[in-house]
């Protein structure tokens, strides 16, 4: 029986060996494209709508849709290329733009070029460094993560502001207003996991800074100033007891939906879940994202937001083709996309369509597309680098002891060394 | 032709063997089919079922190893301070802020010392889940946690973790849940949950799956918790516990149940710290029914059968051969003669019935041989003894006529007379039993005949009439004097004067001799010849009437002695003789 067995493994081996032999021939040309992504709602749909509009006039090209959960991807993706081989890994796939990075120079040879199929310049520009590596354009930039600050109307009023108060604010600004805010309703201004340090991330991106240096693989902590003002306004806003802690997601857009608190600085992608309260529609409205105090920075940031990769597999043209053809040049496309997604996108001439000068009621008659994708334009440009996470980590960690009365350069200079130690 | 006739005839010996024989045959190869493809079923079942007991066992390790890693880490949540005093102290939010991260931090640690069990861990307060390792993974809301099943199931056992089973949009979970209590108080401040989605679970068995072998992990009450067929996950199928709480209680490998209405072989393992059966279920039918390639047994039968019936057809053949031929042979016997001897071959009883019967067919033989020699030899006794008997007055009465032929002087007369008289003696005297040609027979009439004129005178006139081809067969000596005797003696009592005609003639392949005389005749009521006075006989034992009896001895019923006789006309004796040119002895 064993025997048996043997054998028919073997001859499994030797089909599945000739099989795949034959396949990759046949592959050079192929018309199957496959495509990883993640939220259903969101990538999934926007790549559906994509698919869609590009088979109207390329019929040919089979596009499947796979879903995979992000951290699926990344594993599926470190361990396939790690190995050096793109043996079923999909054609095209998306990438945060926080890794891009560790990807692209990793893996250069893994990732096919799209400067043939798409003009940088069409695009947002702080979407490019993070998308290319070494002068050459891998990625082809997906959705905005452009950061805003929603705000309660109606508990700002409470308290005497109004969201004019909020044009070309700094923190300071903002956290004086959280403070009469909650005085006046209870209500904190925002919620926060204590994991979770995107907020200290817009900050710092809103002055052109980064956990790492220029070059994005030293790690800049110890004397990053735009770093040391968001730890430090970090922890005078949990010191003023402004905010509400949250552990997952849940609860977060619990905390919103709950009017628990009275701001949301967060990227343009929060906008559905917001308004998925729809009791609340003219209670909200957008800010742009506030300065931090005494540095040079611009009321503009970014949070998330990802980008479309080609790998190097057989069907890569074809691939970089569709992708060039939508993403990379069709407006109407862009039009859908903000429609039926709710999405924006980092295509500038999209921005002119008529769809982002639409008034959003819920937002109390604000044309917040319009608002972000003018926004978008300005987020200064930054290289995210390598190690965004690995840092992040130590971060959140360092921060509690900083929270804890620790003095806070010690408190930096130990995550540099830390950082130092596991960020290579 | 007639061999293959009786051969197949309904009652024959062959047809019945063969008939009974390939019954039988066929009878046997089912009997043992069956029992062989019984046997293999068995056997295979029983193989089988050792196999899968290990893999079951390795499942049962890799449950066993998921639940240790579970309970450490619950007992690790249970002892830790920070979560005790974070889910069940008040405090500000800006320090709540602090002691979230740390619970994190640590949920995390246990988390990631999980390692690669894709279990999360959610740990919730007396109200709402406070923290999930990971959210996307059991959405579950914070809140749903109050009045659940599983909350008050472990509120009730708060030192155990137990399992459930669970489903949350469109996936099905066990989750390992456990009360956490402060030792001191005795009071519950929380729980902890560990959502391990079904799919893990299922990875333990998933490489054993096969169409036709499917897993089934049920809790005591028969809900199936896990799955490799997914439809039946959350139902309840309480027959699944049912039976293996008895073949656990009874210890027994496995059981062929009746489930789902196919035949399945069951084994099943219980899950002590889940409280849940680990069931495997094979399809009978997937497993087993391909063990037995019908077409190839029928086949492989079918060309047995057919070959053991060549072979028996031809022993069969073979041995009912030589009895049907012996059969035959003894039924010949009596037509062909004792001669016929059977050959005897084939089986040993054949051949011994065949040599039984020859030695009686010997025997039998030798023994009427034997009777008619004894036949022969009495009846030459007889004949010599009746020949050698010379008539003492024909003697007297011949020498007398020839000394009243000497003493009349007439010397020439007396020596013709003396002559015919001593050849006569010559001839008769010999050998009885020699057969002599007609010539001969007819020189001896004559002899007889010029002896009985010199003693009686001319007035009886003999002619003799012989067909010139008949002179060589050869007949019984001295067959014919009888007769001329009698008519000399008895033919001419009234008649005065006559004649005597002999006639020898060949008619096909008889030899007929007549001898007729036209004297006295006989009445027709008394057709039998008159025996001769005894004085004038040459032989006084041989009479004309023992000369048909001794004819008919001699050749058989077709030949013999006819007389016709007309009173006043004579007397005419017809003898049928086979025309014979042999000469041997026994021929008398």
């Amino acid at each position: 029986m064993k025997r048996i067995f043997a054998l028919l493994f073997v001859g499994l081996l030797v089909l599945s060996a000739c099989s795949s032999g034959s396949g990759s021939e046949a592959d050079a040309d192929t018309n199957d494209i496959k495509v990883w992504a993640w939220d259903p709602n969101f990538n999934i749909k926007a790549m559906e709508l994509a698919k869609t509009a590009y088979q109207e006039e390329n019929s040919e090209l089979n596009i499947e849709i796979i879903e995979n959960a992000q951290d699926d991807i990344i594993q599926k993706l470190n361990t396939s290329l790690s190995s050096g081989t793109t043996k079923g890994l999909p054609n095209i796939v998306l990438i945060e733009d926080y890794r891009a990075q560790s990807f692209l120079q990793s893996y250069p040879d893994m990732f096919y070029a799209v400067d043939d199929s798409i003009s940088t310049d069409d695009f947002a520009k702080y979407k490019i460094p993070t998308t290319s590596f070494e002068g050459k354009q891998y990625g082809v930039p997906f959705d905005s993560g452009v950061a805003g600050l929603y705000i309660r109307t109606d508990y700002l009023e409470e308290a005497g502001y109004s969201k004019d108060d909020l044009q070309n604010a700094d923190w300071e600004k903002v956290i004086e207003i959280g403070k009469a805010v909650k005085e006046a309703t209870g209500k904190q201004m925002i919620t926060q996991d204590p994991k979770d340090l995107g907020l200290l991330r817009m900050m710092i991106q809103s002055s052109g800074a980064w956990y790492l240096d220029e070059d994005g693989v030293t790690p800049d902590i110890a004397d990053n100033d735009a770093l040391k003002e968001a730890f430090r306004l970090y922890k005078e806003m949990i010191d003023a007891d402004l905010v509400k802690p949250h552990s997952d997601w849940s609860q977060f857009i619990a905390a919103i939906n709950n009017g628990d608190i009275s701001m949301v600085p967060s990227g343009n992608w929060i906008t559905p879940s917001i308004k998925a309260e729809a009791s609340q529609s003219g209670k909200w409205a957008v800010a742009p994202f506030p300065k931090l105090p005494g540095i040079e920075s611009v009321n503009a940031s970014n949070l998330g937001g990802s980008s479309w990769y080609v790998l190097n597999v057989p069907g890569k043209e074809k691939a970089a083709e569709f992708l060039g053809q939508t993403f990379g040049a069709d407006v109407d496309y862009y039009q859908q996309f903000v429609e039926e997604v709710g999405g924006l996108g980092t295509y500038q001439p999209a921005a002119e369509g008529e769809a982002y000068q639409a008034e959003d009621e819920f937002f109390g008659g604000q044309k917040i597309l319009s608002d972000f994708a003018a926004w978008t334009e300005e987020i200064p440009q930054v290289n995210y680098g390598l190690h965004t996470y690995v840092i992040e980590d130590i971060l959140a960690n360092e921060i509690q002891k900083y929270l804890d009365g620790e003095d806070l350069d010690t408190v930096l200079e130990n995550a540099q060394s830390l950082a130092e130690q596991q960020a290579k | 032709m007639k061999l293959i006739k009786d051969r197949l005839h309904p009652n024959g010996l062959f047809m019945k063997m063969f008939l009974v024989t390939v019954a039988l045959i066929i009878l046997v190869a089912v009997a043992v089919t069956f029992a062989i493809i019984r046997m293999a079923e068995q056997f295979f079942v029983e193989k089988f079922s050792i196999t899968n007991s290990q893999i079951i066992n390795q499942i049962q390790f890799d449950f066993e190893e998921l639940n240790y890693s579970i309970v450490m880490a619950a007992s690790d949540v249970d002892q830790s301070s920070t979560i005790e005093a974070f889910l069940s102290k008040e405090e500000p939010d800006n320090e709540r802020m602090q002691s979230l991260f740390h619970v994190m931090q640590q949920v995390d640690h246990l988390r990631e010392r999980l390692g690669d069990q894709n279990v999360e861990i959610a740990i919730a307060d007396q109200e709402k889940i406070t923290y999930t390792t990971n959210f996307t993974y059991w959405p579950a809301d914070p809140g749903s946690i109050r009045g659940h099943d599983i909350t008050e199931t472990i509120a009730e056992q708060p030192n155990r973790l137990l399992y459930f089973q669970d489903s949350l949009e469109a996936n099905d979970y066990v989750i390992a849940a456990k009360a956490l209590h402060n030792r001191e108080t005795n009071q519950s401040f929380g729980a902890v949950y560990f959502p391990i989605k079904e799919g893990q679970l299922r990875s333990f068995y998933m490489d054993y799956v096969k169409p036709g072998n499917d897993f089934y992990v049920v809790d005591n009450n028969g809900k199936v918790v896990s799955s490799s067929s997914s439809s039946v996950i959350g139902q309840s199928l309480p027959e699944l516990s049912e039976q293996a709480k008895n073949m656990k209680a009874s210890k027994e490998t496995y059981r062929e149940v009746k489930f789902q209405d196919t035949n399945q072989i069951m084994l099943a393992e219980y899950l002590p710290y889940f409280d849940m059966y680990l069931v495997n279920m094979v399809d009978k039918q997937t497993a087993v029914g391909n063990l037995v390639d019908t077409k190839q047994i029928v086949l492989l039968l079918a060309g047995v059968v057919f070959l053991a019936l060549i072979i028996v057809f031809l022993v069969t053949k073979r041995l009912t051969n030589s009895l049907s031929k012996l059969v035959q042979d003894i039924e010949a016997v009596p037509k062909k003669g004792l001669q016929r001897r059977l050959l005897y071959e084939g089986t040993y009883e054949t051949k011994q019935i065949g040599l039984a019967f020859n030695s009686m067919m010997d025997e039998l033989q030798v023994h009427v041989e034997k009777l008619i020699e004894a036949q022969k030899q009495q009846r030459q006794a007889e004949l010599a003894a009746l020949q050698q008997q010379i008539n003492p007055h024909f003697l007297y009465n011949t020498m007398a006529s020839i000394k009243f032929l000497v003493m009349m002087g007439e010397k020439g007369e007396a020596e013709r007379t003396m002559d015919a008289f001593i050849t006569l003696l010559q001839n008769t005297i010999g050998n009885v039993d020699e057969a002599v040609t007609v010539e001969m027979e007819v020189e001896n009439l004559k002899n007889y005949v010029v002896i009985n004129q010199k003693r009686y005178g001319d007035r009886v006139q003999v002619q003799f009439m012989i067909a010139p081809d008949c002179m060589d067969y050869r007949i019984p000596k001295l067959i014919l004097q009888p007769f001329i005797e009698n008519s000399f003696f008895h033919a001419f009592n009234k008649t005065a004067q006559g004649t005597i005609t002999v006639l020898v003639w060949c008619e096909a392949d008889d030899l007929l001799c007549e001898i007729a005389d036209d004297g006295d005749g006989m009445a027709a009521d008394t057709k039998s010849l008159p025996n001769t006075n005894r004085n004038r006989q040459l032989f006084c034992g041989i009479g004309v009437k023992n000369v048909h009896e001794r004819i008919q001895l001699l050749y058989g019923p077709d030949y013999g002695v006819s007389i016709t006789s007309q009173e006043g006309h004579g007397t005419r004796v017809k003898l049928r003789l086979p025309a014979s040119k042999e000469s041997e002895r026994n021929i008398i």
